[in-house]
């Protein structure tokens, strides 16, 4: 998986391209460590060429959730494809994450 | 002068504990007896309450007027009296003071609130705590392997809410540690952040992080062994995280506690190259030598409930232990404390007769007919609904599970749990237990050869007609070319667990049970989520039976399809 950062405005933007599964998931995570351990920090993670999330991928988007409540952080998913959306929606992580 | 203080608290709790053995052996003397009196004590002591007087107590005198005049009852029937006792009303179910009220595991949507009496805090007190130490201590002996009464690692957690009347509810592990909190510093190495978190924190770091720095851990205990064996994971994945931190006397940035407790717990830690280093090393070695003895050279028992479904995560715990030996601890519910073992490693549980007063429904008994059993009356070999009443206010109550009796001590009847009633599955009428559905999927493993992760059971009535789901996952993912192959073992293992299986699927009743695997971690995901949700760890069993439409959805939705 390919992972690019940007910064826009107060926010990091996270481009993900490919898939998010157990191979993956553990370095995307050391990736990410350093942003969503900051106090109110601001992600965005956009979807638009990640063709796949495995249950470890979910288990990873599930901690940076859990982080951005305690502290005071915030996650956006944007570009969801429907595949995906569905395994969000079937899941429970709809109502979990901010999807837009 | 550390050593010292926690081998003087367990002593002491030992020394109850044989105390508490030699009472046992009286009652289980006369256990029958001494269990009628028990229903016969409750009886006359609540005849004044609501429920009392609907039932008239204060007629009943023998065991046969008990059956005539209360009813058979579930939690709806008490769901009422709860709602006002839990404004403050009293006097309506007990006139016993309720204390606590345990939040069950069972149901995500609506828990429920079972009140907890003093008199059933005590006896989950003298006999989950002091009567199991002390079988433990007898059980190891005075050679080498001796218990030399070290601190343990509490994975029980008190996460509280309080109720409009002021009590508590949560978890009935969590309301045994919160009556003794004012020891717990003595008695384990996490401290009070962790036991009672305020917010959600990466407790499994937490828990590690003090107990790995403690060379005398003496043993982990735990409400289920799932916990255990998801924290050995966690410590396999994450060693050179924890003894960087050990080294440095940090927690580091990536784990997740909030910023006032990770202040409090960095006062209580101090640098410790020393034991890093022998951390670090006995870690190189890999984890293929059980790990808990090299790190822990004192440690000699795990305590934790780890027999019937949980057997897969104990048979996981093995892997880290080696030789040593697993207390299976009791078989209880929110409800009441029912059964213990008094045995190491034995997976058999004598019942309590001072606990609740217990009736039997044969399981092989063909009609309609009700009529219940006391424990005189039971067969060794044979499968029973157990029917309590317990010492907090529920009268012949039916709490769902099934018990086979594997023996007997002195004149009291040796249990097993066998399955809950609702977590039956039935689609045409062949009745599977946990217990089939768990012999079958490990004889799968075995013929083809992989290492069981978790499984779980669908009853597939979508199609015609309907079929068993089996829903593996695996440490190792199978080939897809044998899916074929291993359709047919696990249909092959389900006929032999229950023949009633075979018969239909071969006249046609049912269809040919199907296998699917879930991706890796799916089941891990299962428990982040519950947990998520503000279930607590102490109270996570492992999913069996598919049968919610969450459930159903979330499982399905991660099946490995490549």
């Amino acid at each position: 998986m390919n992972i690019e950062f940007k910064k826009e405005n107060e926010n990091t933007v996270v481009d993900m391209e490919g898939r998010l599964d157990t191979n993956t998931a553990p370095n995307f995570q050391k990736e990410l460590e350093a942003y969503y351990n900051v106090q109110g920090f601001s992600l965005i993670l956009d979807f638009e060429k990640l063709d796949f999330v495995s249950s470890a991928g979910l288990r990873v988007l599930l901690l940076i959730q859990k982080k951005s409540k305690a502290l005071s952080g915030n996650m956006v998913i944007k570009n969801v494809k429907p595949e995906i959306q569905e395994v969000f929606n079937m899941t429970g992580f709809s109502e979990i994450l901010t999807i837009e | 002068m550390i050593k010292i203080i926690p081998k003087l608290v367990y002593s002491l709790n030992v020394k109850k504990g044989y105390e508490k053995i030699k009472k046992f052996d009286e009652l289980t003397k006369n256990a029958p007896e001494v269990n009628k009196q028990l229903m016969l004590d409750l009886v006359k002591r609540n005849a004044s309450t609501e429920y009392g007087k609907k039932y008239h107590f204060d007629q009943i005198e023998t065991l046969e007027t008990y059956k005539e005049n209360v009813p058979f009852s579930t939690y709806d029937d008490y769901a009422p009296y709860i709602e006002r006792m839990i404004e403050g009303a009293e006097g309506l179910i007990t006139n016993d003071p309720i204390v606590h009220y345990a939040l069950t595991s069972g149901s995500v949507d609506n828990p429920k609130r079972i009140p907890v009496s003093e008199d059933t805090v005590k006896n989950y007190r003298e006999y989950a705590t002091q009567f199991s130490f002390a079988i433990i201590c007898r059980a190891l002996g005075k050679n080498w392997k001796k218990w030399k009464k070290g601190r343990g690692l509490n994975l029980m957690e008190v996460k509280f809410e309080t109720l409009p009347n002021g009590l508590f509810a949560g978890s009935i592990s969590g309301r045994g540690v919160y009556s003794i909190k004012d020891l717990l510093f003595l008695m384990f190495t996490s401290p009070k952040e962790v036991v009672f978190p305020k917010e959600i924190m990466d407790s499994k770091y937490a828990h590690l992080r003090f107990a790995l720095t403690d060379r005398s851990l003496s043993f982990i205990c735990s409400a289920f062994m799932t916990a255990v064996s998801d924290l050995m994971k966690y410590l396999e994945i994450n060693w050179e995280l924890l003894v960087n931190d050990i080294e440095k006397g940090t927690i580091d940035s990536e784990i997740k506690i909030p910023d006032d407790v990770k202040k409090q717990l960095l006062e209580q830690i101090k640098p410790d190259p020393k034991r890093a280093a022998e951390l670090r090393a006995e870690f190189q070695k890999g984890f293929s030598d059980p790990i808990i003895p090299r790190i822990w050279p004192e440690f000699r028992f795990v305590h934790a409930i780890g027999s019937g479904g949980f057997s897969v995560y104990t048979d996981k715990m093995r892997y880290y232990l080696g030789d040593i030996p697993v207390y299976f601890s009791v078989y209880a519910a929110s409800e009441s404390i029912m059964a213990i073992c008094n045995e190491m490693e034995s997976q058999e549980f004598v019942l309590i007769p001072d606990s609740a007063f217990y009736e039997f429904i044969p399981m092989d008994r063909e009609g309609e007919s009700e009529e219940t059993l006391t424990m005189d009356q039971l067969e060794t070999g044979k499968d029973y609904e157990i029917i309590i009443t317990n010492t907090s206010g529920f009268y012949r109550y039916r709490i769902q599970d099934v018990v086979r009796v594997m023996g007997w001590y002195q004149k009291c009847p040796k249990i097993q749990f066998v399955y809950r009633l609702n977590q039956m599955v039935s689609i045409a009428g062949e009745k599977t237990t946990e217990e089939c559905i768990s012999w079958a999927v490990k004889e799968f493993a075995k013929e083809a050869g992989c290492e069981l992760v978790d499984y779980s059971v669908y009853a597939d009535t979508m199609i015609s007609p309907g079929r068993y789901v089996l829903l593996m996952e695996t440490a190792e993912r199978l080939s897809k070319d044998k899916h074929d192959e291993y359709r047919e073992i696990i249909g092959e293992k389900l006929s032999i667990a229950n023949p009633s299986i075979g018969k239909k699927v071969k006249s046609g009743v049912l269809s040919h049970s199907e296998i699917t695997f879930v991706q890796e971690e799916t089941y891990a995901l299962y428990r982040d989520l519950m947990i998520h949700r503000g279930i607590s760890g102490n109270q996570l069993k492992p999913v069996r039976v598919i049968d919610t439409l969450i459930k159903e959805n979330f499982f399905f939705a991660l099946v490995d399809k490549e």
